[in-house]
This record gives structure tokens, C-alpha cells and sequence, in this order.
């Protein structure tokens, strides 16, 4: 048979006490249906009344593919399908219309969403990099550099550069203890400081971009809401 | 207990770095310590003649690397200080002559073979091969920096290279610092540079024109009882051997130990009784 050569096109698997569907990212979705329904007829009687987890990985199927789908799992074999996990947009929009849960893959594994902290002076010569969120507790010394996809939030002193939204996102920002720095950059905006020498303020501030330039402000805990 | 290594180290040049391994090591050696102080400015030697013992110089460093002679042979014992020795740097070669798993042997050798309790290993500027083979022996650094901008940013730099070296706390000394511009606020304080450098004082070296003179003579301004550099030098000296003494300006300052001092009649008397 077909179906038996190409075994791994669906996955049942128990992980801890949920139990996930896994599709093959290589099968095509006529491999993935009919090995869904081969699996689950061997399977029905040990599946019937467990919510089931479907990992659709990298998958993208259009609105048809997903109502399949859910012909298979709930009007054929009467199963209840607790989320659904994917990686790509396309198919997570056309999982919501029929009424299904996402847990999507693509803000968790966007590293732009992780953060690391880094407990370290940055001296002159050093550069420090990251595709995330960076907070560095120390200072970052003049001819020291840091940059992040994300935020930078420096405790600290930030008297080098840094340079947040390095991959082009403006709503970055940079925030430090005392902002004294040579250059701030946001994705393609850049600024320098004043030639006058530029005195600590002492008071954290924080940078962001607005109306195409790079603005400075004081971080007033009274305006939090506002954002 | 085995011997103890230092490296002399600042990135910019003429911040002080021979004048203070010179003087530093014969602080100690007045001590009684056994020192070497190892010049590893090759091609460019000038440790010796600071010192006064240019006229001595036979063997150098790179010929005891390479074989030529044994390192007793190139050992230069100091006119004046008991136990104070020098290895001198090689004139001829150029900095490429040596490389760092050699200068570690060197400095083993000194410390279990030769017995020195103090090794101090007077760095080239610069952050290149001769910085990498001066600091490759030594267990400590000591960074060198002057009140000046420029002075500072390189001492920045060199603590961020030696932390790739797995060197973590070296210690600082401000070299050349004018209390009187200072309180003028036409010079950075101390205060200014630890923020900046963040590493722990071990010592403030006054501004102080004797210090040219003694050093053209070849002499080391520590011999001099009177001079306020002399006093700094000794401090850094007991420092390194763990004792606990005030820092330069400190009690100058007129800051409350000082005068809680004053009062008692203790003022600058711990300077005098090295």
C-alpha cells in the first residue's frame, strides 16, 4: 500500500498527557489525508474522548485543506481537537475560521521576542549583538557598541552605541539608567550627541522614534498608561 | 608560597608604565622581597636605562627563550636594592621574536626556578603581539592610566582584552594626578576615572617634577624619602601585599578619616615609616 511507504506523512504521539497529531512537513496534504484516516481507523478506539493536539509545522494549507480536516477528525471519527500549532500565518488564519485554536509557533520562535540579559561592562572594542531584546546590567563604555533586533535596556551607564530595531523595526527603543551615549541608532535612524560635552541627567531615559527622528525622554512611570 | 606575576600594562604610550615597574619593584625589593622586573618592550628596551643598568645589559630576554644563555646569566642584579633583578628586553630583535606559550614558560622558570616572590613584566603599548606576550605570564595586571581622556578610553580597551584572556580583576593605578587641578576642576578626580573603568584603585601617583629627575638619572624616586610620588609608590607596594593603607588624597582631601586623624596626631605618619 500507498500509505504503508510512506509511514511518517502523520504522527500520533502521547506527550505527557496531551496527544499530538504530527504532520510531516515534506508530505503533500493528499499523503497527510489519507495517512491521517489510515492512522486514526487503527487508533479510533483509544482516541475517542482525549482532546488531540495537531502540530501542522510548516504546513500551509488554504481554507479547504483545513475544513478537511476537520471533516476527518470530528465529523468522521468524532474527536475533539483541543489547539493547533503552526508555523505558518497563512494556515493559522484559515485554522481560525473554522473554529479551531492556535497556539502558533511564529512569535515564540521569533527570536525578536527573546530577551537576554548580560551582566557585563561593555569597554571600547567590544561589540555585543543580539536578535532579540537586550539588557545589559553594567555599563557600555565609550568605543563599546551593542546591538538588537529588539530593546535595549542598559543598567547602567550607556556612554558607547546602541543600536535597537537593527533589523529595521522603528518601534525599538533604548532605555538606560543614564543615557550619555556617543550615537544612538533605531532601525535606520541614527543620532548623535551634542559636540558640547553631554551631561548625565542622572534620571533613566529612554529613546524611541518619533516623527522620523530619534527622541529622548525622561521614563516617567505617571505616563506609563498612555502607551 | 610561589611567586606572584604582574603585568604593567596601559595601551597608550607615555602614561608611565617603566617608570612605575622600575619603581614599584624597588619599592618591594626595600621591602625585602625578591623581585625581577622583565622588560617586554623587545625592540624597544628602555627599562634599563630607566633603572640605570643599561651599561650591564650582556643577555636579554629573548636570548634565554631561544637558548643562547642561561637565564641567571641575563639576570641583572640593581646596583642599590637587595634582591631587585632585572631581565633586560633584546635591542636588535623585534616583537615577533617570542610568542606568548614562551613567555609563560619564562615567567614559571623565574618564579619556581630562580624563586622571585615578585615578578613585574613591563608591557609595550599597544594591543598587539608584544601586549600579548608581556600579559601571558602574568597571574594580575595592573592597568596604567594618566587623567586624560585618551589615556582612559585605551585602559577601557585594555581591561576588556585582558577579560578575553580570562584576566578579571585587574587593579588600577592613576598615574600623574594634580590635586590642585583637580580642585580647580580643571582635572578629571579620581572619582571620575573609577566610574568609567570600574576595576578596583590599588594606587594615585602624584604629579611630580622630581620624578623626571631621578628617572633621567637612573634612579628610582622611591629612594627619595621627601617626594610625594616616592610615598605613592611604597603605598602601592604594601597594597600589593595585601595591606590596607589609604589612598593618595585622601587624607589630604581633609575627608572625615582625615580629620578624625588629625585630631588624633596620626596624620601622614604611615607615610614616613616604610
Amino acid at each position: 500500500m500507498l500509505i504503508k511507504k510512506k509511514p511518517s506523512a502523520v504522527e500520533i504521539k502521547g506527550f505527557g498527557e496531551e496527544i499530538f497529531i504530527i504532520f510531516n512537513s515534506e508530505a503533500s496534504f493528499s499523503d497527510i489525508e489519507l495517512a491521517l484516516v489510515d492512522k486514526l481507523y487503527k487508533s479510533k478506539n483509544f482516541l475517542v474522548g482525549t482532546p488531540i493536539a495537531l502540530d501542522i509545522k510548516d504546513h500551509i494549507f488554504i481554507y479547504d485543506e483545513c475544513l478537511k480536516l476537520k471533516e476527518i477528525l470530528v465529523d468522521k471519527f468524532n474527536l475533539t481537537v483541543s489547539y493547533v500549532r503552526s508555523n505558518s500565518e497563512e494556515t493559522v488564519k484559515n485554522i481560525e475560521k473554522i473554529g479551531w485554536t492556535v497556539e502558533t509557533f511564529i512569535t515564540k520562535d521569533d527570536p525578536s521576542d527573546k530577551t537576554i540579559i548580560v551582566r557585563q561592562t561593555i569597554r571600547g572594542g567590544q561589540k555585543l549583538k543580539f536578535a532579540g531584546n537586550l539588557v545589559v546590567v553594567g555599563d557600555i563604555n565609550p568605543g563599546g557598541e551593542v546591538t538588537a533586533d529588539g530593546d535595549i535596556v542598559v543598567f547602567g551607564k550607556l556612554r558607547g552605541i546602541a543600536h535597537a530595531g537593527a533589523n529595521g523595526n522603528a518601534l525599538a527603543t533604548i532605555t538606560a539608567i543614564e543615557l550619555i551615549p556617543l550615537q544612538l541608532r533605531i532601525a535606520e535612524i541614527i543620532r548623535r550627541s551634542p559636540d558640547s560635552e553631554l551631561e548625565s541627567r542622572k534620571v533613566p531615559e529612554i529613546a524611541m522614534i518619533k516623527d522620523g527622528n530619534i527622541f529622548i525622554e525622561v521614563v516617567d512611570k505617571s505616563k506609563r498608561g498612555e502607551g | 608560597m610561589p611567586g606572584k606575576s604582574f603585568v604593567i600594562t596601559s595601551g597608550k604610550g607615555g602614561v608611565g608604565k617603566t617608570t612605575i615597574t622600575s619603581n614599584l619593584g624597588t619599592a618591594l625589593a626595600i621591602r625585602g622581597k625578591k623581585v625581577c622586573v622583565v622588560d617586554a618592550d623587545i625592540g624597544l628596551r628602555n627599562l634599563d636605562v630607566v633603572m640605570g643598568l643599561e651599561n650591564r645589559v650582556v643577555y636579554d630576554l629573548v636570548q634565554v627563550i631561544e637558548g643562547e644563555c642561561r637565564l641567571r646569566q641575563a639576570l641583572i642584579k640593581h646596583k642599590r636594592a637587595e634582591g631587585l633583578f632585572l631581565l633586560p628586553a633584546s635591542q636588535t630583535r623585534n616583537k615577533d621574536a617570542i610568542i606568548p606559550e614562551q613567555m609563560k614558560e619564562l615567567i614559571r622558570r623565574l618564579k619556581e626556578e630562580e624563586e622571585f616572590e615578585y615578578i613585574l613584566v613591563d608591557c609595550p603599548a599597544g594591543i598587539e603581539h608584544g601586549f600579548k606576550n608581556a600579559i601571558a605570564g602574568a597571574d594580575d595586571a595592573l592597568i596604567v592610566t594618566t587623567p586624560e581622556i585618551s589615556a582612559i578610553r585605551d585602559a577601557d580597551r585594555i581591561i576588556g582584552l585582558l577579560q578575553a584572556e580570562e584576566m578579571y580583576d585587574p587593579k588600577l593605578i592613576i598615574n600623574r594626578l594634580s590635586l590642585d587641578m583637580v580642585k580647580k576642576k580643571d582635572m578629571m578626580d579620581k572619582e571620575d576615572i573609577i566610574d568609567i573603568l570600574a576595576i578596583k584603585l590599588i594606587g594615585v601617583i602624584p604629579e611630580d617634577e622630581q620624578i623626571i629627575v631621578s628617572t633621567n638619572k637612573g634612579e628610582a624616586i622611591v629612594f627619595a624619602d621627601s617626594s610625594g610620588s616616592a610615598s605613592a609608590f611604597r603605598r602601592i607596594a604594601r597594597r600589593l601585599e595585601g595591606e590596607n593603607v589609604p589612598i593618595y588624597g585622601e587624607e589630604e582631601n581633609g575627608g572625615f578619616f582625615a580629620r578624625i586623624k588629625k585630631l588624633f596626631g596620626l596624620e601622614r605618619k604611615e607615610t614616613n615609616n616604610v
